[in-house]
């Protein structure tokens, strides 16, 4: 059984902060990077602490036809604000000392992975405005 | 002397004040951020004092900064940006002095630039127009900087005005201004909101004249 993070006792305040003025950034970075288009059906999360759970999920999760998306640069963003912004984020899940990956994506790769990253993005603009 | 013999021994003279400050900047090159230490007492004896910055890289434990004259330079892309790094002065392997600091709350804009000045005849107005890099930049962009423009006559050394904007065009009403007189205007920016530090250094200054015609101007 794996153990999910409560995320319920996190700065709300501050994580939005550091995805408005840090994370965006990121994606925007990644997506212009991503030499392909793709549309992506969005998932839904029903409060904060909610988006946060699927926000973890699917950024430290693997992926068929994608793999990890751990590595990139939002992801080690986002690791470093839950470990920041969440009281006792498991620190097992905060190892910063993952290399950043250096991105040669196959074609298909590259739009499996937006395919994710799209849902990513929004999973965070729901999380800038639950409730 | 300062305090430290070459072979690291403590000497009885006064120990010398390792307290430094440092700067950073972000994406000044593409992605790479940089950042600038310098020893607070420019008279420092700092002959093999290294620093070094670690916590909240991405992919590495610490990282070196190179010595540059007075000043300790690092440019990378590895800040996390969230949290705190530890700086610290080292001699050989041994800690001298460390200070925690949050990269995001020591940073210095770059420079405004292309200041331009625009006299409207009908609105009797002068239009003060400037650029920035940080309109193309991801994180320290134009709405998270406050900028200061300063205008002066040119023989008032000075009296420099000042007024405050976060954004990059300003109206200057020539009855606020002496007629037929030289002013000089600059600008710089300083980051506010989620982001902290310092001010930027100015923007090269622009010249205009005020002129002659007669109507209101301020007395």
């Amino acid at each position: 059984m794996v153990l999910t993070y409560n995320f319920t006792n996190c700065d709300f305040t501050k994580i939005k902060e550091d995805y408005e003025k840090l994370i965006v950034g990121d994606f925007q970075t990644y997506i212009n990077g991503t030499k392909s288009t793709q549309s992506s059906n969005y998932i839904f999360c029903s409060n904060q602490s909610d988006c946060l759970a699927k926000i973890e999920s699917l950024t430290f999760g693997t992926h068929a036809g994608c793999g990890s998306l751990s590595k990139e640069m939002f992801a080690c963003r986002t690791k470093a604000t839950f470990a920041h912004r969440c009281p006792d984020y498991p620190r097992v899940k905060v190892n910063n000392t993952q290399a950043m990956k250096k991105r040669k994506k196959r074609e298909d790769t590259a739009k499996e992975c937006l395919k994710h990253v799209l849902r990513l993005q929004g999973l965070w603009r729901r999380f800038t405005r639950a409730p | 002397e300062s305090g430290y013999a070459q072979n690291g021994d403590l000497e009885d003279a006064e120990p010398d004040d390792y307290s430094f400050s440092c700067y950073s900047q972000l994406e000044v090159n593409g992605p790479q951020h940089t950042l600038t230490c310098a020893f607070d007492d420019p008279d420092v004896n700092s002959t093999n004092l290294d620093f070094e910055i670690c916590k909240n890289l991405v992919g590495v434990e610490c990282l070196h900064l190179s010595k540059l004259q007075d000043r300790y330079f690092l440019r990378t892309k590895k800040f996390l940006l969230v949290g705190d790094s530890k700086i610290c002065v080292k001699l050989g392997d041994k800690k001298i002095t460390c200070k925690n600091i949050n990269i995001v709350e020591i940073v210095k804009p770059e420079a405004p630039f292309d200041v331009k000045v625009m006299y409207h005849e009908e609105a009797k107005e002068f239009v003060v127009t400037f650029n920035t890099s940080h309109s193309q930049k991801s994180y320290l962009t134009i709405k998270d900087l406050i900028h200061d423009v300063a205008y002066r006559q040119e023989k008032d050394e000075d009296n420099w005005m000042h007024k405050n904007l976060s954004n990059t065009k300003l109206t200057l009403l020539q009855r606020k201004l002496q007629p037929d007189a030289m002013y000089e205007i600059k600008v710089r920016s300083i980051p506010t909101d989620y982001f902290k530090g310092f001010w930027s250094e100015w923007s090269p200054s622009y010249h205009f004249r005020t002129s002659e015609s007669k109507g209101e101007w301020m007395d």
